[in-house]
C-alpha cells in the first residue's frame, strides 16, 4: 500500500514539476510519518523525536531493540533530536563502573542507544533514520558511547545476515554525541 | 661369490631401511597433519562468524560541525566473516566533525 503512496507521490512531483530535493522531502517526510503512525500499532515500527526540549507527541523509545520485537518482518526506526539535550549527569552516575570496566561495557553493550541493536538470533531487515541537529546526546561519562545505527555485537557463535536488507542513515549537524560530551565545552 | 652375496645383502638391506624409513616419515607428516587439524579445529571452536550472503547493507551517514563517540555505521563484529553475492553501499561525510568509533560498515574485528 505504502509503496503505491509513494509512487504516486514521485508522479504528483513529476507532473508538478518540482525540483528533486523537494521531491526527496516529501517522500522523506512521508516516512516519517508512516513510522511515527505504525510505531503505535506495532513494536516493529519506533518514533521518537524531541524538538525544542520537548518530547513530541507519539514518540515511543530512543532507539530499537530488535530483541524486543516478535516476528520477523522488518524493522523501522525513526529518531530526531532538534534543539535538545538527551542524558544528564545524574542518570548516568550509575554507569561509570560500566564505563571503567570494558568487559562490562562488551557484555552490556552502548550506554545509550538511538539507533538499532540487533539480536544475535534472529537479525531482521533494517531501516534507520537518525537525525540530530542543534543537540547534545551525551553521558557524563568520558568515553561513554551512544550508538545511532545498526549494532550487531556481542554475538557469542555468530550471525547470519543472509537475505536482510539494512538501510542506515544518520545525519548529525551542529551537535555532540557521546560520553563527556559536554566536558569539551 | 662371497662377495657378491655380500654386496646383494647390503643392497637389500639398504633398499629395506630406506622403504621403513618412507614409511615412518609418512606416518609422521600424517600425525603432525591430524595434529594441526584438530588444533586448528580447537581454536575455530570458539571464533565467531558473520555471515553475508545475498544481503544489501547501504549506509550513508553525515557529519557536519560535530562530535560523535560511538557507532553511526553498520557494526556486525565476528571473529571471521563470509560475504557471498552482496551490495555493500557505503557513504561517510563528514565535514568538521570527529568521530570516534564506526562511522562506516564493519563487518569483523
Amino acid at each position: 500500500m505504502h509503496k503505491f503512496s509513494s509512487i504516486a507521490i514521485l508522479a504528483l512531483f513529476f507532473v508538478c514539476g518540482f525540483d528533486k530535493s523537494a521531491m526527496a522531502d516529501a517522500i522523506e517526510q512521508f516516512n516519517k510519518n508512516r513510522i511515527k503512525q505504525m510505531s503505535k500499532f506495532s513494536d516493529r515500527y519506533n518514533y521518537y523525536e524531541k524538538k525544542n526540549g520537548v518530547v513530541q507527541r507519539g514518540s515511543k523509545n530512543t532507539g530499537l531493540d530488535t530483541r524486543k520485537v516478535q516476528g520477523y518482518g522488518k524493522v523501522y526506526n525513526w529518531v530526531e533530536i532538534n534543539n535538545s539535550k538527551l542524558g544528564s549527569v545524574s542518570s548516568s552516575i550509575g554507569k561509570r563502573f560500566k564505563a571503567a570496566n570494558p568487559i562490562a561495557r562488551k557484555e552490556s553493550g552502548p550506554d545509550r542507544n538511538l539507533g538499532v541493536i540487533s539480536s544475535c538470533r534472529k537479525v531482521h531487515s533494517v531501516s534507520n533514520t537518525v537525525k540530530i541537529k542543534n543537540s547534545k546526546v551525551e553521558n557524563a561519562i568520558i568515553g561513554a558511547d551512544v550508538n545511532s545505527g545498526v549494532s550487531v555485537t556481542g554475538c557469542g557463535k555468530g550471525v547470519s545476515l543472509t537475505g536482510k536488507s539494512i538501510k542506515n542513515s544518520v545525519t548529525v549537524n551542529k551537535s555532540r554525541v557521546g560520553g563527556a560530551a559536554g566536558l569539551l565545552k | 661369490m662371497k662377495r657378491l652375496f655380500i654386496a646383494v645383502v647390503f643392497t637389500a638391506g639398504m633398499m629395506v631401511s630406506g622403504q621403513v624409513y618412507a614409511i615412518g616419515d609418512g606416518v609422521a607428516k600424517a600425525a603432525i597433519q591430524e595434529a594441526g587439524s584438530v588444533a586448528r579445529a580447537a581454536i575455530n571452536k570458539n571464533k565467531s562468524e558473520v555471515n553475508v550472503e545475498n544481503s544489501t547493507l547501504k549506509n550513508d551517514v553525515e557529519m557536519k560541525n560535530a562530535i560523535s563517540i560511538g557507532n553511526t555505521g553498520i557494526s556486525a563484529k565476528a571473529d571471521k566473516v563470509n560475504i557471498k553475492n552482496s551490495t555493500i553501499d557505503n557513504k561517510v561525510k563528514l565535514k568538521n566533525a570527529v568521530n570516534v568509533g564506526n562511522a562506516g560498515v564493519e563487518l569483523g574485528k
